[in-house]
């Protein structure tokens, strides 16, 4: 059969790439923003749309889904119609890919700063721009599995594979973990509550990680590494058995990110168990791309590129054995809530997606534009500034972890805890919050060495939309007497899709649907725990829009010291009508599931108006905008409706007396406040929040003073 | 700050050996209750004399076994390799072996890697034919194992403790220890006990207390805002050294004073109560209304001189907030 010739869209490739520049670079200053607030709260520059709690989830979202997101379409463009030989299935479908995940990420730029977030961590963005996600990624799923049918390559190489899996995954958890109930055009309630919705969280959360930003990049360092280095990939074995083990383990490990809470103990335990088993696995890819270099390491001695890649596969491997390390219970309980937690993530972050993305750009674009590298000096100067920024950002961040930790644990010779307040465990850390910020500047100053070189690059070369090239067209397979298994499903796209996709749904089949089923045999039967009033309903929607779940959990752990600390532990029947569910991930300031009754209402005022007149060196950020902003009262009974619809059992009828009720609760919280001399309104956002937060943690209280 | 750090080296091995150490954190607990060394505790008894020596004996001996194994390895690799080169072929020596079978696998070198080609060829990328490393392969195999053993261990037969049941004796440990503190009379303060004290020491430790705990609510000055006034004569929960000390240790959950008993030791209550006795009647910047009952200050039993030292410190404070350029006038 004839030799056959097309054209490569590196149009496409190119716009992908200034993407993942521009919005790296976006992404990453927001995260220097965020580091500053956490030692200067007043870097929010006084403003509710660039405070902590708003924008952290920008920075998140901006560095996940822009930097990271743009890069994996732009390695994966180029790389698949190179692999696949042919031009990518559909060029329309390319660049309503690209367009329609720019607006997607332009829609995120401006909903979470003005408060509009689902709360759900790294699925911040609400309904309509959730819809938008999974149409535009079902776009380049077609995009992908068309370009697969339409190729000149008979077998599908490893890192095709890992595309298949990411996009089948991602497209799975985005879907199930999205389920709500909208109740205006911008808001929405999840579907699930308490522990059932904390449970999707966490399977869709670590398997982001898993399938957005582990599985794509391994599949790109499959193709950009053997070229970089010009080696053989050292064991295609090793590729089938790394491959099938880490996305059917992968699934199950979720529940590690809820151990020691109120999550059964049996899906605790699977989410160790299968973290554990993950550590081969994962390190697969490290060991297959490290001796890939077998031969070429005098290579990496000079060339940048390499480097960035060698440093890429060595942080992935260091991160996905630490990841197992926090799924053990014992380590957990030190480092959950901690900058542990935060340093791992960014190691995988800066490290492995990041510098591989770098070199990654370094390799590509000088092809694309038919140049060489501008600076290889350049280029070496950001590996550098990289390298340094990734040193000060995470050592700094371990330090103050365990300091912290050990801090919150610790109990004097009296019995008593030893830092009793909160705030003086969060000050002692505060220089570990300035070397970390220090280090996001190396790191994001190394981005701009970057952005100058390959700007340089390419303003030298002259760019080849259209590539040639040619390859014989697909024949008919006549029958071979001996194939590898494996390898003959490598040459039926489709199939090896439906067995990818029965890989990943199992873990998930297992471990959420028993939980669903639980639900009314375990879960409700807290009698005291009754639904929020309208106004506590008003106020926890405050407290979602404010992002107050970034520093604050919601969950206290049965440890001595956190029942001495917090109260009672929490305990899973208290959630049951959480939608959705608020437990968090950190603590930078102290957890709040007990603090309802706690203090006094004019406290709470104060202390939200002014952090530090009740706390003082307090690096909360004040929040006057909740006195001088008020809540919509007439938007409250939607609301309750929507609540009855997920099942939550206030009586018929009940949303025509919510205002009313709300009213009358709000205006009982005003005279307290002016009992103490401070003068509000009944609609006030402020009110709504206190009276949220008094509200918070209190069932269960009564129960436990009634059985003593 | 010390123990913290001497903590943070001891989280290093909880990390490495992770789940051995499960128990780490109470067996340092423990070791805060008896300081005594393990060795020194041993000593103390015969028979921990005799498990001594029969421990240092046993490690010699393995020591020993060490050297005579890798004695006897070394004479049986020259034996070998003998056989081998009188063959005509050079035998690999044990720690190649071991290597390539444990930890590499037969790698070739770099050179001769074109036979491991296989004929795989995607867009110039070659793959080659080795296996899994056998390291990798039996890290594989352990952490399945460690799997199949946690599970069961930790759902069905309760060998690693239930979350509930590490709590529970979280509790009951930190309750042995405190019947042990009131054994020892270390905890012997309580309301009934608590002493009025007017001493000048008791008084600025228990103002130390105070700036730090109590007057982001009841003021610096103790004229109240958040909480109640405390330089007024109105008292709500008692007005002497029993109701205040009651006050701060139980605290009154309902209208939002905390209870203290947590946070600080008895002697720091009674001192902390003291000083807030010692507010009534000082001047407030900005006092709040009175809220409880009228209960006028009993006559010091210590008499005048005592009220005239009071007065004159009145004074003196008075003084120090006046700006300074009318200070200087004076």
């Amino acid at each position: 059969m004839g030799i056959e010739k097309f054209h490569y869209d590196n149009k496409v490739v190119k716009y992908f790439s200034i993407a993942t520049v521009v919005w790296g670079a976006i992404g990453m200053l927001v995260g220097l923003l965020v580091a500053t607030q956490l030692f200067l709260p007043e870097a929010n520059l006084g403003s509710q749309y660039t405070t902590y709690g708003r924008i952290r989830p920008l920075h998140t979202n901006a560095v996940i889904f822009a930097f990271v997101g743009n890069a994996i379409f732009a390695g994966v463009y180029y790389s698949m119609q190179r692999l696949l030989k042919t031009r990518m299935f559909n060029d329309t479908l390319s660049w309503i890919n690209f367009w329609g995940w720019q607006l997607i990420i332009v829609a995120a730029v401006i909903t979470l700063p003005m408060g509009f977030t689902s709360s759900k961590e790294y699925a911040e963005l609400e309904w309509p721009i959730d819809i938008a996600i999974a149409l535009i990624w079902v776009v380049f799923g077609i995009n992908m599995i068309g370009t697969i049918l339409r190729r000149r390559e008979r077998h599908m190489y490893v890192a095709i594979w890992f595309y298949i899996a990411s996009f089948v995954t991602v497209a799975v958890l985005h879907i199930v973990n999205s389920f709500a109930l909208p109740v205006s055009f911008m808001k929405s309630y999840s579907a699930f509550a308490g522990v059932q919705d904390a449970l999707v969280q966490w399977w869709y959360g670590h398997n982001a990680v898993a399938f957005f930003l582990t599985t794509p990049y391994l599949g790109l360092m499959y193709y950009f590494l053997p070229k970089a280095a010009n080696r053989p990939i050292y064991s295609y074995k090793l590729s089938i058995v790394h491959f099938w083990a880490l996305i059917f383990l992968y699934i199950w490990a979720g529940p590690h990110h809820l151990l020691y809470t109120s999550l059964p103990e049996w899906a605790q335990a699977l989410g160790t168990a299968f973290s554990i088993m993950l550590i081969a696995p994962s390190w697969g890819g490290m060991v297959n791309g490290l001796l890939t270099l077998r031969g070429a390491w005098d290579k990496v001695r000079e060339d940048a590129i390499l480097k960035f890649m060698v440093v890429a596969i060595t942080a992935y491997g260091m991160a996905v054995f630490e990841g197992p390390m926090l799924s053990l219970k014992n380590v957990s309980a030190i480092a959950h809530y901690t900058d542990w937690i935060v340093a791992h993530v960014h190691i995988g972050a800066l490290g492995w997606n990041g510098f591989l993305t770098f070199g990654m750009l370094y390799w590509m674009i000088p092809k694309m534009w038919q140049t060489k590298l501008f600076s290889n000096k350049l280029a070496n100067t950001h590996f550098w500034l990289g390298t340094l920024g990734i040193l000060f950002y995470a050592l700094p961040m371990y330090v103050s972890a365990i300091t912290q930790s050990l801090m919150w644990k610790e109990f004097t010779a009296d019995g008593l805890l030893a830092y009793p307040n909160f705030l003086s465990t969060t000050l002692q850390i505060i220089p570990m919050y300035m070397l970390r910020a220090f280090g996001g500047l190396l790191y994001l100053s190394g981005v701009f060495v970057m952005v100058y070189n390959l700007m340089k690059t390419a303003k030298q070369g002259t760019f080849l939309a259209n590539e040639a090239a040619e390859a014989p067209a697909l024949e008919k397979i006549q029958s071979k007497a001996k194939e590898y298994w494996h390898h003959v499903w490598e040459r039926k796209p489709i199939f090896f899709t439906i067995l990818t996709t029965v890989a990943i749904l199992l873990g998930g089949i297992f471990e959420l649907i028993p939980s669903f089923l639980l639900k009314n045999k375990d879960v409700t039967s807290i009698a005291s725990v009754q639904p929020y009033t309208p106004l506590e309903l008003e106020g926890r929607d405050i407290y979602i829009s404010e992002g107050c779940v970034g520093c604050h959990s919601q969950m206290i752990r049965p440890f001595r010291d956190e029942t001495e600390r917090y109260g009672e532990y929490s305990k899973a029947g208290e959630f049951v009508y959480d939608h959705p569910f608020l437990w968090g991930s950190k603590r930078t300031g102290p957890d709040l599931h007990r603090i309802g009754e706690k203090y006094p209402d004019s406290w709470h005022f104060n202390h939200m108006y002014d952090p530090r007149s009740m706390a003082p060196g307090s690096i909360m950020p004040p929040y006057p905008w909740l006195i001088s902003e008020t809540y919509d009262l007439a938007g409250i009974p939607a609301k309750i409706r929507v609540m009855q619809k997920l099942g939550v059992p206030y009586p018929e009828g009940f949303d025509e007396e919510a205002e009313a009720n709300a009213l009358a609760q709000a205006k009982g919280i005003v005279s307290n406040l002016k009992a103490d001399g401070i003068e509000s309104l009944p609609e006030q956002k402020i009110v709504a929040l206190i009276a949220y937060l008094q509200r918070m943690g209190t069932d269960i209280k009564m129960e436990v003073s009634e059985n003593k | 700050m010390n123990n913290i750090l001497k903590r943070m080296l001891l989280v290093l091995p909880i990390f490495l050996i992770g789940s051995v150490g499960l128990y780490a954190q109470t067996e340092e607990a423990v070791e805060i209750l008896e300081p005594k060394s393990m060795i020194a505790t041993l000593m103390e008894s015969e028979q921990g004399r005799l498990l001594l020596i029969i421990g240092a004996l046993v490690i010699v001996l393995i020591l020993l076994m060490v050297v005579l194994t890798s004695l006897m390895l070394k004479t049986a690799n020259i034996i070998l390799n003998k056989k081998a080169v009188e063959k005509g072929v050079e035998r690999p020596s044990f720690f190649e072996q071991f290597k390539q079978k444990w930890v590499t696998g037969k790698l070739k070198p770099v050179e001769e890697q074109g036979d491991m080609m296989l004929d795989h060829n995607y867009d110039g990328i070659r793959e080659m034919d080795y296996g899994m490393p056998p390291w990798l392969k039996y890290v594989f195999i352990g952490t399945f194992l460690f799997a199949v053993f946690y599970v069961p261990a930790y759902l069905i037969f309760d060998i690693i403790p239930n979350q509930t049941t590490e709590y529970e004796a979280q509790i009951e440990e930190a309750a042995l220890r405190a019947e042990v503190r009131a054994k020892a009379g270390l905890m012997s303060i309580t309301a009934e006990t608590a002493k009025l004290e007017t001493d000048e020491a008791v008084i600025a430790a228990g103002k130390q207390i105070y700036m730090a705990n109590c007057a982001v609510c009841h003021a610096a000055d103790g004229g109240g805002g958040v909480g109640p006034n405390l330089t007024d004569e109105y008292w709500i929960h008692g007005e002497d050294i029993k109701g205040v000390f009651t006050t701060v240790y139980e605290g009154v959950p309902a209208k939002g004073m905390i209870p203290w008993k947590g946070n600080l030791n008895p002697k720091q209550i009674q001192d902390v109560s003291n000083y807030v006795l010692s507010l009534v009647g000082r001047p407030a910047a900005a006092p709040k209304e009175p809220q409880g009952e009228l209960k006028p200050r009993q006559v010091n039993p210590q008499g005048e001189e005592e009220k005239v030292e009071k007065a004159e410190e009145r004074i003196d404070e008075a003084v120090e907030k006046l700006p300074d350029s009318l200070q200087e006038n004076e």
